[in-house]
């Protein structure tokens, strides 16, 4: 009796997580593939996925954070690019590295804000990566001043609100519960 | 770094590795994926909303980010309205002289024995029709009295006074204005002089037609050049109406003078002619 109720408390917390993981990551995909382009005066566009798979890194558990990353960038890459993209790859191996992290230090929004500057980092670094892929003839100087640290700084910017909505969500999921498959 | 050799991550890492290269290959190779193209036709209505939202936002603050640019193109606009108003002015002013030049041009091709000398009105008498013009040639141009004027209609009149930098002009309708005539069409001959009645309808008449003359309405009428004024063979007007003297056994015919009196404003033009050579008729 009581392995079945654990059984079903955790079958609730699992659907709860992927229901509201999975509208938090839809909406930062969505503003990133669809609001933020439309405004032209800023002169790159904020890695907000990145920022919230970094929040579920620090707040939930290391589980959550692998699966969140790679559904997440497999949604990155359905809204917003074509051709080859390696996000799914990309977000598992920052979920694999900052969850790891997020074990040591104490989740909190200090700890959040000084993990997203890395983070961003990584994120900027990763875009400048695709641009030369996709056959990118600008110089690295001009990409580092242009592409770089304008994502890099908009990232983190941008970024630092999604620490309490992704906060809310592990509390309201039971962050402590341990995710069995 | 257990963690990492687990089952649990090892799956994930497989799964993100399918997830990255049979799209990636699919989308590559130009065939559409059918879990991205699902996800994507559901995405769709949001993608417009937040694409929507974002193009509001950028309109709303492009207001206040582009006021420099816009208050700097305004500047601009406004300083190429006022060349382009300025150009403007100077065609319509080289319009009007290139429209004059073709007027001096037909006159000196039609009477190329004339020597003229152009000339503006600078004031009119009061009155429905203008009769008596002041123009900007005087004696210091070569202007001197009894010279005829005309236009590229016809006759004006002729010169009845002149000062140093301007003149007086009697046009044709006056009573004070006679010259020989003949008509185009029956060859008949006759004064044409200003009458103080037919005056204000801007008319004059022609007399001493003989009663036999073949004359009729509608013939044009032209300067004989019998005078000492007028050279022969300038257009005067056309007839509209005949009845006969009857102090006399004449006709008396009222001639409608090609130039339009009526409508003759400062700012016209005119030509006054200073020389010409006589034909026998």
């Amino acid at each position: 009796m009581q392995t079945h109720n654990r059984h079903e408390a955790s079958r609730r917390t699992v659907i709860r997580r992927a229901l509201l993981y999975g509208a938090l990551f839809f909406l930062t995909a969505l503003l990133q593939c669809s609001f933020f382009p439309e405004l032209s005066f800023l002169p790159a566009i904020p890695n907000l996925t990145l920022g919230a798979l970094v929040a579920v890194s620090l707040f939930d558990t290391r589980e959550t954070a692998l699966i969140s990353a790679i559904a997440s960038g497999f949604l990155l890459d359905t809204l917003g690019s074509s051709g080859l993209s390696l996000t799914p790859l990309f977000f598992l191996l920052i979920a694999a590295v900052f969850s790891g992290i997020a074990k040591k230090i104490l989740p909190s929004f200090i700890t959040y804000a000084v993990l997203m500057l890395p983070a961003s980092f990584c994120g900027a670094l990763y875009t400048l990566l695709m641009l030369k892929i996709s056959g990118g003839t600008a110089p690295l100087g001009g990409l580092i001043t242009s592409t770089l640290l304008p994502e890099l700084i908009l990232t983190l910017v941008f970024s630092l609100p999604l620490c309490i909505p992704a906060k809310l969500i592990s509390r309201f999921v039971d962050a402590k519960s341990k995710f069995k498959l | 770094m257990k963690f990492y050799r687990s089952k649990f991550f090892i799956i994930c890492a497989v799964l993100a590795v399918l997830l990255t290269v049979i799209p990636s290959a699919l989308s590559l190779f130009g065939y559409g994926d059918l879990l991205r193209g699902a996800l994507k036709t559901v995405a769709k209505p949001f993608e417009w909303c937040a694409s929507k939202a974002g193009d509001a936002v950028d309109g709303f603050v492009s207001v206040f980010t582009g006021y420099d640019e816009l208050k700097e193109e305004n500047e601009r606009l406004k300083e190429e309205l006022s060349e382009l108003e300025d150009e403007k002015h100077e065609n319509e002013v080289l319009t009007e002289e290139n429209t004059w030049l073709k007027t001096y041009l037909k006159i000196k091709t039609d009477h190329p024995a004339l020597l003229m000398t152009d000339a503006t009105i600078i004031s009119r008498q009061s009155g429905n029709y203008a009769t008596v013009l002041t123009l900007n040639r005087g004696s210091i141009n070569g202007v001197k009295r009894n010279m005829p004027v005309i236009t590229a209609d016809g006759v004006f009149g002729y010169v009845s006074e002149v000062s140093l930098d301007s003149c007086k002009v009697v046009s044709l309708v006056e009573t004070a204005s006679s010259l020989s005539a003949y008509t185009d069409r029956g060859n008949v001959v006759g004064v044409v002089e200003g009458d103080s009645v037919l005056r204000e309808d801007g008319i004059c008449k022609m007399t001493y037609i003989d009663a036999s003359a073949d004359i009729k309405i509608g013939d044009k009428v032209y300067t004989g050049g019998n005078g000492k004024i007028y050279p022969p063979g300038l257009l005067i007007g056309e007839v509209t109406h005949i009845e006969a003297d009857e102090y006399s056994r004449t006709l008396i015919a009222s001639v409608k003078p090609a130039v339009d009196f009526e409508n003759i404003s400062s700012e016209s033009r005119v030509m006054i002619i200073t020389g010409y050579v006589t034909e026998d008729k």
